[in-house]
Order: C-alpha cells, then structure tokens, then sequence
C-alpha cells in the first residue's frame, strides 16, 4: 500500500507541474516565399493608369511600405498596338507616363517584371448595361421600414455592377454579379435612402470585368494568421498570373444620373 | 423448359445431400453467462485423439453462436469446440439416420496463458481476416484511457491505418478516409454520430459491448453503404446464470451495467453513461456553460423456441449544451441519436440460418439561439427505418452462401427559423426543407474453400437509391492461399457507393457537421480498393505478423467551397464542391496473442490526397490526416494477481496544416494599407511530430466480497508538448514598447494522472 502511496504522490507533483506551458513560442521560422504583389484597377475615365507593385516578406515579419516597396520593377500596359510604360512615382505607385483614353472593349494587358518574377494580366472594360425601368422599394427590416431603388437592367457584357448614391463611402461593397449576357437582372441601390425626394438623389452605376468577381468574394481572406480558431487558411484570389506572383488587375466603366430621370413613371 | 430450368436450379442444392447424410448443429455458449460466444472453432473427428488424420470437416459459430456441418455419414464422431478464452471441449456425437442438434457450453479459463486479446484471424472464414481485426472489449478496458474514459475508437486509433484526425478527436479516419465513411453499425443497426464531446468521445459504452469487429477496407458483399470501412459492434445479450454487473466512476463520467435472466427463456443488459464534468464545474461556479452527455444501450432476449430467439435492443445518446448568461441570452445547443431494433433469429434447417430485423434510427441536432423574445431555431435531422433479412445458406461441405436484403426509408429534415420576428426581406427562404427517399440494397456471397489451401471469398451487391435514381453494382471479391512456409498470402478488390455524405466545415467532429442525401446534382462517392498482404503466426503461434499494402480510389467526395456561404436563402447544394481521393499505403502488424504479455507493434507508411477543381487552384493536396509515418505500440502487462500494466505509445507525422508563407500589404475598402498574409498550398506545411506515452496501472483488490479494480491512468507520461496547433501572434514587450510577431504553439494536453474505480458484481 505504501507503494500505491508514492506513486499517487508521484502523480500529483507532475499534475501540478504540468499545468503551464501549453501555449509556447516556437523557436523556428516558418517556410517563406517571396511574392510579388500587383494592385491595380482603372476605369474608363481615368486619364492615367497607375500599379501598385511590391513584394512580400517572411510571415514573422512586420510588413511596412520601406520593407515591401519595389523601385526597379519594370512595369508595361499593352492595349491595341501600343505600349505605355509606367515609372515608379513613389512609396510602391508606378504611374504611366502619358495620358491615355480608356476605351470600353478593348484589351488592356499589364506586364510587370522583377527579378525572375513575371506577372501578366489582361482585362477589358465591359460595356455598361442599360437601363430598363427604376422602382421605388419599401421594404422592412428589424421593424423598421426602409427605402431604396430597384433598378432592372439588361447588359450585353458579364460583370459585377454596383449602383449606389454618388457618395458611396464603401469601394468593395454591394456588388452583384452579372454572369448572363442578354438577361433582365434587378439590381437595388446599394445602401437605403433617407431623402424623400428623387430629384435629389443621384447614383453612380459601376460595372467591372468579371474577372473582379474571385476576388471580391475573398477579399476578406488572408486577413489573419490562419490558426485553428479562426476562419484562415485562404488567399484572396487575384486575376495575376505567373509563378510567385499574386495580385488583381481589372478596369471599370461608370456611369451617373439621377433617380428622377428612370424612375417609373406610375411613381412620378 | 424455363420452369424446368428453374426447378432444378433450386433443387440443385438438395440433391448434394443424398439420403444418408446428414448435419451436425447447434449453438454455441458461455457456460456461465449463456451469451452466445462468436467465431467459436467447430471442428469434427472421427477419434478422440485429435489429428489431422482423423480431421472430417469443421466450421465456425456465427454472430448468434450457431454453428453447422453438413454432409456427415451415419457414425461415431468427436466433436471438438474451442474459441479464444475458453477451455476446448470434446463432445461425442452419434449419428444415426438423423440430423443432430448439439449445443455446446464452452467453459472460460481464467489462466493468463489462453488470454487472446486481439485476433486478426477469428472470423469464420480466412478471407474474412482480410484486412479485419476483432479486439475484445475487456482488452479496450485495460488501455489506458484518457480521464479514464475508456474508448473504443480511441483503441481502434492505435491500429495501423487508422488515424487519429487529430488530439482532440477520436474519429477514425481508416486508410485515408473520412470518419463518414465508416459503416458503424451496433448491432446491425447504423449510428451516424458516434462520439460526445465534439468528437472528443466515442458514445459506445465498452461496458456494454461484447464483440468489436473492424474492417479496414475491401469488405465483403454484405456490408455497404460507405466507401472505407466497417466498425461491427455487437451489445451484449444479457447473462442468463444470474443479476450481475458492472459500475465506475471516473474523473469525468459514471457508469452502470446490468445484466440478468428474465426468465428461464429470457435475460436483459441495461447500461447507462453521464458525463458529469459540469456538475463538478458548477461547485465551483454559476458562471460556466452548461455541457454533458449520457447514453444509454439496452438489449433483451427471448428464446422462443429452439430455433427461434428474439432480441430487442436500444441505444440512446445525447450530447446537451446551453449558455445563459443573464435573463435575457440564451443558447442552447442539443444533438443525439436514438436507435431501436428488434431481430428475430430464426433456424428454418440446420442448412439454413436466418435472421430479420426491424430497425429505427433518429439522429437530431438543434439548436436555439435567442435574445429576450425573439428566438433563431436551427437544426437538423435524419430519421430512418430499416426493414432487413440476412439468410445464411450451409448445406455445401466447401460453400458458406450469405445472401440479403434490406429497404431503408430516409427522412432528411433541416430548418431554420425566428419566432416573434418581423422579418421581412427573403423570409420565404426560411422554413423547413424536407427530403423522403429510400433506398434498396441486395447481396449475395459465397465463402468457397477451393482447396485445402485457397479459399475465396466472391459476391455482389445492388443498391438502388431513390433520390436521384441511382442503381449500381458493386463486385467484392477476395482470396487467400496458404503455403508451405504457412504464410498465407491475401487479396481483395471491392467497389462501394456511398449515398449519404457528411460535409465538414473543420476537422473537429461539430454536430453541425451536415449529413446530406445524392441528389440529381450530387453524385454518390464510389470508393475503388485493392489490398495484397501476407500474414503467418510464428514462434507457436504466439504471434501474428501481417504485412498489407492497399489502394483506394475514392470518387464524388464532398467539400464545402472555399466561398461557401452560411446564410439564410443559399442553396446548400451549391456551397459544396465535388473532387477525388487517393490513398495508398503499407501496414505491418506484429501481434503477440498469448501469454502474461500481450499487445502489439504497428507500423503505417501511408499518403492520404484529395484533389477538387475548386480548392487549392485545382491542386492535388494532403489531408490533414495524412500521415506519412505512423507507429503504435500498445501492451497489457499482468505482473501478479493483484497489479496489471496497459501500455500505449504511437509516434506520427506532424499534421499537415495550412500556414502563412509570406505577409504582405495590400489596400483594403477603405483604401488603408492593410496587412495580409499568403499562405501555403492547402495543408502544404507539416507541424512536429507526434509522439506520447500512456499508462495505466490496475490494482485489484477485494472489498465487501466484490471485486474491485483502481485504476491509475496516466495520460502523456513523459509530458510531451505536442502540437495542435500553430499561430502567429504580436507579442508586446513592455520593456522596449515594440511588438514582434512570434510563432506560437498549442498543446492540448500535459500530463494528465486521473484516477478510476470499477467493481463487478
């Protein structure tokens, strides 16, 4: 019995002593892979086309602009039969060097180059969909009503359209897809409506490449480390291609009014 | 001519029994508990000294003990009986112009030399030993056992090829597959959410299991429905000799078994688990979560008459979370399964065993979320009935034909709904969604001894599965050949569907983890497998040594899409993505059966991959599963009467695990400059190794003239800080004022003594 004592004994120090420690710090780096990171996006009234170009850096690492900026990168946007190259104009914004019309239906292919790295892309500005009818919405939502615009629409390009009042603060938000060519889509204007009247409200319709599409339904990825109690692990998915590379790269095309002008004329 | 044709394909089978032959039958018992003993080695001769020269034939008992030698010529006969654990009997038999109707009572033996605790050859026909394995549950009951615990699938885990996914889970994930795509059957009847405790625990009570029989791939014709393998647990019947039992407490749960006669024709086994943990927590604070468990099995006999014995059988488990952190919030989350059987074995000939049963299943996952009066209720649910009859056909001297069929009725229902909401925008995509469908399935195999050494094991099986009007044959065939050297060379190839899919979000085994029907959209998963080995016993046959390499080819395995989306109004459907399995690997298995030191070594080099168009950019990727290495080593140690030793080490590959490979800054919506990061390919980085150690010391004692066993489980005896997880963290350092980024490991689980007190009665 004494035995059965000790060992007891025994059992409990090492209970006791064993309780810390379950969370550590790893003394070893963790597999890196240098990237080359592309951001860029133009619409049809840009007068410039401008990239942001840098690179990544080891994930232990704390990533500041100084750390992930590249200055010798060489950067080109081929469209029709020319070419347009693009300058390093400060932090990691490479900038073209004459003015340019952006035209709706025409191929627009960027190709960055840096060390062994190089990244290509290509994209087009759909041309916009057009207007049907526009109808005023109640709807109710957590007990309270609320107003907003739908707008039908038909287009003859795929793409992922947002129509929201001209001070939309949101850039990435409340867009819809349009994956049908030739088809009605109802889309709503992307935030409720305060003002009563619809000679005040104006709207801005955008309507980017489809290739916009992967990456804005996981632009919220790769926001944090990946660990097991959260919802990591995934990239966000870009429209770059080439071996280490990532990035997206796709034009728009807008167009502005006011609610007035489509609005149903039952409502009027 | 065709009903002659017909006529005589039915009468074939007669005609091989001439007149003057005639069979040896019965079923086989405990002597003491009366429950019948499976696998039982039936063997005639025609002396009293047993040899080889004086060998007639032989056979084995069946899952209900009964046991059949056709063909026998009037004479004098001896029949031996023997089985694991029990002391061989020689009965003399005459046979004179009639059938002979012998049931045997096998006697245990207590002596340590005749314990077998587990066999990788018991089943009835060698074919069967194929890539099988039976561990007996007083084996699973003298591992150690985490809290104390005791766990079958846990023990199952410390087989080669069979994983653990990861510390947290004691799912089996059985060459490369997914826990899903076990068939877990309790008493024929299938369980689809077999653990407590987020997967943490396995919800069969050991204390009420008599036989455990795994199948790690290619099984036979008369198992289907899922793709990698077969876990065939069989309760216990319930001893007929007296009121006995079994009862324990452990540092988590307490448990009681009770088995007893009825009647002279009847006995019953009632046993009941509950996790308490939360009412230890509760002495302490108000505070905490609610969370506990209880299941509960139940298992009747009636013998109606010689050849008719009638069992009824129940299992009911559920797993109970609830959060109420003040008046007004409350969560409560609920989910179990209920299952009910009543089997009817029925002897129409000692040529022709048959067994039917009526069998009801009910899984339920639900929950309720709510704050002050509005309430969101979700869940899910899937309730089956299950009409079966399984025939075994014994009439041929070389031939054991197994033939059935069942028809099972499915009822999805999955819902979500709030109560006193004004709600307007997509209510109609609340509600309910309901799925009936059934389906079909049929089989038929023929165990054949060929030849003295080759015996092959063919059959089909049919499945017709309403939803979606799918209809497939699956071929299943397998054979060994023993030669000289007394190796025994083996190999089966099998095909199965499976037409119920689990679809996971994580690892973790979550009840909200959602088992979903084929439709038109989704296909079944068909599973293609072939194994080749070797095994022989050696040194006396003290010890098995098997060596088998296998193959799996899995097809329509089901994910959820990267960009699944978990609101109200999307189709599920079309969250999930379909794309293939590969898994291949070797196993070596050395197995010491007899003597005062059992256990075994097992070693698994093995690659486990999927690969769907919409994950990981259509890249064929590594399970976080998958194991390259993996070794166990488990061993059960009597010293004397009094002290006893359970032992079990395992050794793995470090989990496959996604990981930041590079960080970046990337502007975000509202054009800052956001801090992202890159990561691996999908499980493209590998963490430490796994290894631990457990034990767990036995004191027998007596006290009030019971007999009592203190069990001492240590969980991670050399505290192992093993990985669960990795993760990036900032670190501030109050010095400096800095923040640095460091890796950062999770270990589950120290060193964990506890302590356990079982007694019998």
């Amino acid at each position: 019995m004494k035995k059965t004592y000790i060992l007891l004994l025994l059992i409990l120090t090492a209970l006791l002593s064993s309780c810390d420690g379950l969370e550590q710090t790893v003394d070893s780096d963790l597999p890196y892979v240098e990237k080359l990171i592309i951001q860029g996006q133009f619409g049809i009234n840009s007068r410039n086309i401008s990239v942001s170009i840098t690179k990544s850096i080891p994930p232990l690492e704390e990533p500041t602009l100084s750390k992930v900026t590249i200055t010798d990168a060489v950067c080109k946007v081929y469209y029709k039969d020319k070419v347009i190259n693009l300058i390093h104009q400060g932090e990691s914004i490479y900038v073209s060097e004459d003015t340019l019309t952006i035209e709706e239906g025409v191929e627009y292919r960027l190709e960055v180059k840096w060390k062994d790295k190089v990244a290509i892309a290509t994209t087009t500005i759909p041309i916009l969909p057009k207007i049907i009818s526009v109808k005023e919405k109640i709807f109710r939502e957590w007990g309270y009503d609320q107003k907003t615009y739908e707008f039908t629409i038909r287009s003859n390009d795929k793409g992922m359209i947002k129509i929201s009042e001209n001070d939309s603060y949101y850039r990435d938000y409340g867009f819809q897809l349009i994956d049908k060519i030739d088809k009605e889509y109802r889309v709503l204007l992307s935030e409720p409506i305060y003002d009563e009247d619809p000679a005040n409200i104006s709207f801005e319709m955008r309507f980017t490449d489809i290739q916009f599409y992967p990456y804005y339904q996981t632009r919220h990825e790769g926001n944090s480390d990946g660990g097991i109690f959260s919802n990591g692990g995934l990239n966000m998915e870009g429209n770059v291609k080439g071996d280490n590379v990532f990035g997206i790269w796709f034009g728009y095309n807008t167009f502005g009014g006011r609610i007035d002008d489509y609005l149903d004329i039952f409502k009027k | 001519m065709r009903y002659r044709l017909l006529l005589l394909f039915i009468l074939f089978p007669l005609s091989l029994i001439s007149e003057d032959k005639y069979s040896i039958s019965g079923i086989v018992n405990d002597d003491t508990s009366k429950e019948a003993v499976i696998s039982a080695t039936v063997a005639l001769y025609t002396d009293s000294i047993i040899n080889k020269d004086n060998f007639v034939k032989g056979a084995y008992s069946n899952k209900f003990g009964f046991y059949s030698l056709p063909n026998i010529t009037n004479g004098t006969y001896f029949l031996a009986v023997s089985s694991v654990g029990y002391k061989l009997m020689l009965l003399k038999i005459i046979v004179t112009n009639d059938d002979v109707r012998r049931n045997v009572q096998l006697e245990s033996t207590s002596a340590m030399t005749e314990e077998v605790t587990v066999t990788a050859d018991r089943e009835s026909s060698p074919t069967s030993s194929i890539s099988s394995i039976s561990i007996s549950p007083s084996f699973v009951s003298k591992m150690p056992a985490f809290g104390g615990e005791v766990d079958i699938f846990r023990t199952l885990q410390l087989l080669p090829g069979i994983a653990a996914g990861s510390e947290l889970s004691s799912g089996l994930y059985v060459r490369g597959g997914s826990p899903d795509q076990n068939l877990i059957l309790l008493d024929g009847v299938t369980v689809y959410n077999p653990s407590h405790l987020a997967g943490f625990i396995s919800s069969f009570n050991n204390d009420a299991i008599k036989d455990i029989r795994m199948i790690k791939g290619a099984f036979p014709a008369e198992y289907g429905g899922r793709l990698s393998s077969v876990l065939d647990l069989t309760m216990k019947e319930g001893r007929k000799d007296k009121l006995g039992g079994k009862a324990g407490v452990s540092l988590i749960s307490s448990k009681l078994t009770l088995e007893g006669p009825i009647n002279e024709n009847s006995s019953f086994m009632i046993s009941g688990r509950r996790f308490y943990f939360d009412l230890l927590l509760g002495l302490i604070t108000n505070d905490a979560p609610t969370y506990y468990f209880y299941d509960f099995n139940a298992k009747a006999n009636y013998k109606l008459s010689e050849n008719d014995v009638l069992y009824v059988s129940g299992y009911f488990a559920r797993d109970v979370f609830g959060v109420n952190e003040n008046d007004n919030d409350d969560i409560s989350v609920n989910w179990g399964n209920s299952t009910a059987n009543m089997r009817w074995m029925h002897i129409v000939s000692p040529e022709l065993f048959t067994n039917f049963s009526l069998v009801y299943t009910d899984y339920i996952f639900d929950s309720n979320i709510g704050e002050d009066d509005v309430v969101f209720n979700s869940g899910s649910r899937i309730r089956d009935i299950v009409l079966k009859g399984d025939a075994q056909y014994l009439a041929y001297d070389d031939h054991v034909i197994k033939t059935g069929a069942d028809i099972t009725w499915h009822n999805f229902k999955s819902k979500a709904n709030f109560n006193n909401l004004d709600f307007d925008i997509g209510s109609n995509n609340l509600g309910e969604s309901i799925i009936n469908t059934f389906d079909i399935a049929l089989y038929a195999q023929d165990e054949w001894k060929v030849t003295d050494r080759l015996d092959v094991n063919y059959g089909l099986r049919g499945y017709y599965f309403q939803q979606g009007n799918y209809l497939d044959i699956e071929p299943r065939l397998s054979a060994t050949y023993l030669t000289d050297a007394g190796i025994r060379l083996k190999g089966a190839f099998a095909v199965a569907n499976q037409y119920i899919h689990l679809v996971v979000r994580n690892n973790i085994s979550l009840p909200t983890d959602l088992w979903f029907p084929s439709t038109e959209n989704i296909l079944p998963s068909r599973s293609y497998q072939g194994v080749l080995g070797a095994e022989m016993n050696i040194i006396d046959d003290t010890y098995l040594i098997s060596l088998e390499g296998y193959y799996k080819k899995m097809n329509n395995l089901l994910e959820y899409r990267d960009d699944a989306e978990f609101t109200l109004g999307k189709v599920l459907e079309e969250q999930f993505t379909s794309g293939e399995g590969r898994a291949y690997g070797v196993e070596l298995f050395l197995n010491k059966k007899i003597g005062n030191v059992t256990g075994w070594v097992g070693y698994t080099l093995a690659w486990t991959k999927r690969q769907f168009a919409d994950l990981n950019n259509g890249k064929e990727f590594y399970t976080r599963h998958d194991r390259r290495h993996d070794v166990s080593l488990t061993l059960n140690y009597e010293f004397n009467d009094t002290w006893e030793l359970g032992m079990a080490w395992v050794y793995g590959t470090g989990q496959a695990y996604t990981m930041p490979t590079s960080t970046y800054i990337w502007r975000d919506d509202f054009n800052y400059n956001d801090e992202k990061y890159q990561f691996s390919e999908r499980n493209g980085v590998r963490l430490p190794a796994y290894h631990r150690m457990d034990l767990n010391f036995m004191y027998k004692f007596e006290a009030y003239k019971l007999p009592w066993v203190l069990s001492i489980n240590i969980y991670n005896v050399y505290d192992r800080r093993n990985p669960f997880a990795w993760y990036i963290n900032n670190e501030y350092d109050p010095n400096t004022g800095d923040t640095s980024k460091k890796l950062k490991q999770i270990t589950l689980f120290p060193i964990i003594p506890t302590l356990g007190l079982s007694f019998e009665f």
